[in-house]
């Protein structure tokens, strides 16, 4: 689904905004601080009860304000058919300055917004949060698993059954018990774990294709990225896998930990050699993340809804041949919001072809 | 619900329903209303049926099926195959699978299957009991019908594999029942059909 009419009240500096977004390119245009990321965040927060710029979500209520609220109007997307989207739906989320949160579908309480994070997932590129290229291994792995499941059945079961069977393994190493109790999880541990690290395989090397010929289009300079998957549990036979497991019982027991297996791979992103994670600049990371954005919303065409588009300050990152590239991938489909201090970083054809939404008053 | 809402004995009727499962709380109060609102000769037979049958009914002492005796209808039978002997979780499976007609053979109730997370270890299992079975009685092929599910399974390799220990030299066919079966889910929901196509296609462990 897309984003249509988008009401904030009381966060950050809006009082009570309501702004209307259209199918295509929408550019929210302002001038600095006044108030175009929190336009972006109000949307995350109306949608997936969540803000990725701070963790204490309350700080989101404007001064002085004891709540907020932020609603969104989600339009069916009339280019891709999704029969369990509804044509449209009113979705709101509330917060009080005690903590309490809120979240509603057309004026009812829903217990929470998997619905949806479902049906209109959201790709947000904050300059700030490059936690997807620069966190933890687990931000990697959720994005991989979030990708390779929508499109197959088998990794989603594979993912399910060895996160099952890891929790009783692991239980089992707390409860200090006989070695033959743990033989029967570390079979199915074996079997599954084998079988994600080759879907894993597999899946990095197809969306690799997609993500490389995106950043090639995005960067400045010609480079290569590639995605380098990590995994300790490369070419293992289900056997070696499971003596492997055996073999570890001892030394996980005294961690309480499972070490082997898919649970700890990590994906990285290396440009021309260099891993980004450990050595890219700042402007390499922030590329990076959007490659992946970009590329995941192309791999999204092969089924499920496609991601809304959330670019916070992207053409800044982008000199002008990258940003021509950057909107001939936006524009084509579904929906993206960007927000812009300058709208000469737009040709006059991109501008007649979008939306283009004013925020703090017109700066000229 | 605040305390206080509702007189004691009520509010007990209430809380023991709520522990019925797939019974939530509003569903406890709207079944407590509706008893109470019934005449006596109506709803006292519900609470004499109840106590009835837990004092009547308890485990076979063979397999661990339901019975009013001390075995149950189906160890009792001479005409079962004693050489055919179904492992399954609950009471309820071996329904299940009688609804079927295609199983001539025996059980064992288990009472559950593995899983660690919920502290249900071999020892809270009917397995010790199952393993001297084997050993005493003329079981030529030993089905292991626990659910499709992580816990169902892990339970079944857990069996075929201390089966090796305990038999010594002798050979019992192991059997698992799963072909059709959807993964995930329970015996108890298995439709007929689909059930006795398990039975009939079950393959070697
Ligand atoms: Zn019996």
């Amino acid at each position: 689904m897309l984003v249509g009419r988008v009401r904030l009240i009381n966060v950050r500096s809006h009082s009570d905004i309501t702004l209307g977004f259209r199918p295509r390119l929408n550019i929210i245009h302002g001038r600095n601080g006044a108030g175009k990321t929190s336009v972006v965040e109000g949307v995350l927060l109306a949608l997936q009860a969540r803000s990725p710029r701070t963790f204490r979500v309350t700080d989101v209520i404007r001064k002085g304000s004891t709540y907020l609220r932020a609603e969104v109007q989600l339009v069916a997307d009339e280019e891709c058919e999704d029969a369990q989207a509804p044509p449209c739906a009113e979705v709101a989320f509330a917060l009080s300055s005690d903590g309490t949160k809120r979240c509603y579908t057309n004026g009812s309480p829903l217990a929470n917004m998997d619905r949806w994070a479902q049906l209109a997932p959201l790709s947000v590129f904050l300059p700030d949060d490059v936690r997807l290229v620069k966190g933890s291994p687990g931000r990697r792995r959720t994005f991989m698993d979030a990708l390779f499941a929508k499109r197959s059945v088998q990794y989603r079961e594979a993912v399910s059954r060895y996160g099952g069977a890891l929790a009783q393994r692991n239980a089992l190493l707390q409860g200090g018990t006989v070695d033959a109790q743990h033989k029967p999880w570390e079979a199915i541990l074996a079997q599954e774990g084998h079988l994600l690290v080759k879907l894993r395989t597999e899946g990095l090397a197809a969306f690799a294709r997609t993500a490389s010929g995106v950043h090639r289009a995005l960067a400045a300079r010609p480079a290569e990225l590639r995605l380098v998957y990590r995994t300790n549990a490369a070419d293992l036979s289900v056997e070696e896998y499971r003596a492997a497991l055996a073999g570890r019982r001892a030394s996980d027991r005294r961690l309480s930990f499972t070490h082997l297996g898919p649970h700890r791979d990590d994906v990285r992103l290396v440009v021309d050699g260099v891993d980004l994670r450990e050595a890219g600049s700042q402007g390499e990371q922030r590329l990076g993340l959007l490659t992946l954005l970009l590329a995941q919303r192309e791999w999204a065409q092969g089924g499920g809804a496609r991601p809304i588009l959330l670019l916070d300050d992207v053409m800044s990152e982008l000199d002008a041949e990258r940003r021509r590239a950057l909107l001939a991938m936006v524009v084509t489909c579904g929906q993206s919001i960007i927000t812009t201090t300058d709208l000469h970083h737009f040709t006059e054809g991109e501008l007649a072809g979008a939306n283009v939404v004013e925020v703090g008053g017109c700066c000229g | 619900m605040a305390g206080g809402l509702f007189s004691p004995a009520v509010q007990r009727l209430i809380d023991e329903l709520a522990k019925l499962p797939g019974v939530g709380p509003k569903t406890a109060q709207r079944l407590t209303f509706y008893l109470l609102k019934l005449p006596p000769e109506e709803a006292l037979p519900l609470a004499q049926a109840i106590t009835a049958a837990k004092e009547a009914v308890r485990f076979c002492h063979r397999c661990f099926n339901l019975t009013e005796q001390d075995l149950c209808a189906i160890c009792q039978d001479p005409r079962r195959d004693q050489s055919l002997l179904c492992v399954v979780e609950e009471p309820s499976d071996v329904l299940s699978l009688e609804r079927t007609h295609e199983y001539r053979g025996l059980y064992h109730v288990l009472g559950g299957a593995l899983s660690p997370l919920d502290g249900i270890g071999p020892d809270r299992l009917h397995l010790d009991t199952l393993f001297s079975r084997l050993s005493k009685e003329p079981v030529q092929e030993l089905i292991i019908g626990t659910n499709p599910s992580l816990a169902g399974e892990a339970t079944a390799l857990f069996i075929s594999e201390q089966l090796h220990s305990t038999l010594g030299g002798r050979l019992i066919r192991v059997t698992r029942l799963a072909a059709g079966l959807p993964v995930g889910g329970d015996l108890e929901y298995a439709d007929e059909v689909t059930l006795g196509k398990a039975l009939l296609g079950r393959r070697e462990m």
